[in-house]
């Protein structure tokens, strides 16, 4: 069989590995996928260079590590930083991308460059859950009551008050999942591309799917909780879990009572995924295209539910369940292969057009494993993972130059580094994967300190980028785009 | 004040960035200026060289430095 010419990449937004079939999850959120795992190459630590979405995919689609550039920028430099789409459309491939509305992979964050077509679907209507003309009129009288509970001291009493008031109202004019639902799911990304791929006669095709389906606020399709026996969940209960969940006032207690709940949702998101992901397989084969690509099903990054006390995935942090994602790399005529060697996505690029026998950029900072995949070679290699700390909107220059968080992790020990609180980590995955206790500070000195000497030589790097072109470039873009900037 | 240094211009961009931000920033030079204070500023990098110390600092506990 000849080397396979078309590579199509399936990026899911929150999917953590542990909850995918083929890295041991008991429910059944995988099934297709996991059939796939049998004649795939399964990363079992596949790690992301940061977290979330904009501290993540620079490393995935450009090779360079998330504060590379520079902590105050985000996005890639679009006319600067070759990516895995300019290095394929270079050499003759059409490319494609569509994106189930993530506000951080746009055009305006230079994710467009090398795809001869792009759809963000950030325009669609969605719109279905704007409520009428007296929201606003209600949002301005909760506004003002709000502060007079905080005057009077009795905030928290309001908040509870005004939430459950909210959720009668809910209650009264109930929506269904798709109306709540904030972000188009995968059937409709699975059905743009199938269309793009009915088009595609000879020439190799690069295509880029991004799924949002386990996201929050989780919002499934009916029919993906009744594969996954929630379908006694009803829209209503959903808003309100989603509702709790988002607050962040929430005591630990209350999250602890609803997080079976709703992690059932996110469970439920997946599960949509994966039967898209099958649907999609079907359609290559009816075309006659799938066993002439590289199938690639990975993740940006994970979701919290309560581990280390966080929900969801900001602010960002650098977290197994967090960083730690599922990657499957079908590759038509090589062997079905685990393996444990920690894999950053920031070489995930770089290995895949090792794989596709086209060139890789002297830009990107990962390098290829493809040699060694095919060779059946371990590593252990460390892996950087890092973000700023307290980063909820990157749009907010405050909020970018704040402190580095970061990791560095290799097979076995993990050091976490908080330069907020100047806090040091060092954790033995082996023997505590789920991080919860810290080796005492004067141990393991000799693997703490191979790890601060990688991190010192990972920040002094970091320096050297500033002053050239796509910094300026990245610079203006996000300072200008400042909301409310004055000089 | 300080000193200032004259440069010279093509007249239809500053035509251009006037209309576009004149707004947000009023004159040309109040903008230019904000660009140049912004892209000058180096609190990235002492960030980057206090993190590094911080580190240093540890490898010196440590006894590796």
């Amino acid at each position: 069989m000849s080397a396979p010419r078309s590579l199509i990449l399936i990026t899911v937004d929150c999917l953590r590995a542990d909850h995918v079939g083929f890295m041991g999850y008991t429910r059944p959120t995988t099934p297709f996928v996991e059939s796939l795992a049998a004649d795939s190459v399964i990363f079992n630590n596949a790690i992301a260079a940061g977290a979330p979405t904009y501290y993540s995919f620079p490393a995935i689609m450009a090779s360079r590590h998330p504060l590379g550039m520079g902590r105050d920028v985000i996005g890639l430099s679009p006319d600067d930083e070759p990516t895995l789409a300019t290095a394929l459309n270079q050499v003759g491939y059409a490319t494609a991308a569509f994106v189930a509305g993530n506000p951080y992979i746009t055009h305006r964050d230079g994710y467009t460059e090398g795809l001869d077509s792009f759809q963000d679907f950030l325009d669609d209507d969605n719109d279905e859950y704007q409520e009428k003309n007296n929201s606003s009129t209600r949002s301005r009288v909760n506004q003002l009551l709000r502060r007079a509970s905080n005057s009077l001291g009795v905030s928290s009493f309001y908040e509870e008050l005004h939430f459950r008031y909210s959720q009668k109202l809910v209650e009264r004019s109930p929506r269904t999942f798709a109306q709540l639902r904030r972000f188009p799911s995968a059937d409709v990304i699975i059905s743009h591309a199938s269309e793009w791929l009915e088009q595609r006669h000879d020439s190799p095709f690069f295509l880029w799917l991004h799924l949002m389906d386990p996201h929050g606020p989780y919002y499934p399709p009916q029919e993906a909780l009744d594969l996954m026996g929630h379908g006694e969940m009803t829209s209503i209960r959903a808003r309100y879990l989603n509702s709790c969940w988002n607050r962040a006032s929430l005591s630990i207690e209350r999250c602890q009572d609803i997080r079976g709940e709703v992690m059932s949702l996110y469970d439920s998101g997946i599960r949509w995924v994966d039967e898209q992901i099958g649907a999609l397989a079907k359609r290559l084969q009816s075309l006659g295209m799938w066993n002439d690509c590289v199938f690639v099903v990975t993740a940006d990054h994970g979701e919290e539910f309560l581990e280390h006390g966080g929900r969801m995935h900001t602010p960002p942090s650098v977290t197994e369940e967090l960083v730690h994602v599922p990657l499957l790399l079908r590759v038509p005529s090589i062997d079905r292969q685990r393996i444990n060697s920690p894999f950053s996505l920031l070489n995930l690029a770089p290995t895949l057009l090792d794989c596709l026998r086209v060139p890789v950029p002297v830009e990107f900072k990962g390098r290829s494993y493809w040699q060694k995949i095919r060779a059946g070679q371990d590593w252990n290699d460390e892996i950087i993972v890092e973000c700023i700390a307290g980063c909820r909107n990157p749009a907010r220059k405050k909020d970018r130059q704040g402190t580095r968080v970061m990791a560095v992790r290799e097979a076995r020990y993990k050091l976490v580094l908080d330069f907020s609180n100047r806090s040091e980590q060092l954790f033995d995955l082996q023997n505590d994967p789920e991080e919860l206790s810290p080796l005492p500070r004067g141990t393991e000195k000799t693997a703490r300190s191979r790890l601060l000497e990688r991190a010192r030589k990972h920040i002094a790097q970091a320096g050297n980028t500033e002053a050239t072109k796509p910094y300026v470039v990245l610079s203006l873009r996000n300072l200008v785009a400042e909301p409310g900037k004055q000089a | 004040m300080s000193a200032t240094r004259e440069v010279k211009l093509p007249e239809d961009l500053c035509k251009k960035v006037e209309q576009l931000y004149e707004k947000q920033f009023g004159a040309l030079d109040a903008f230019l200026t904000f660009i140049l204070e912004e892209l000058a500023c180096d609190n990235a990098t002492r960030a980057d060289q206090a993190e590094q110390r911080v580190i240093e600092e540890r490898l010196k506990d440590l006894g590796y430095i």
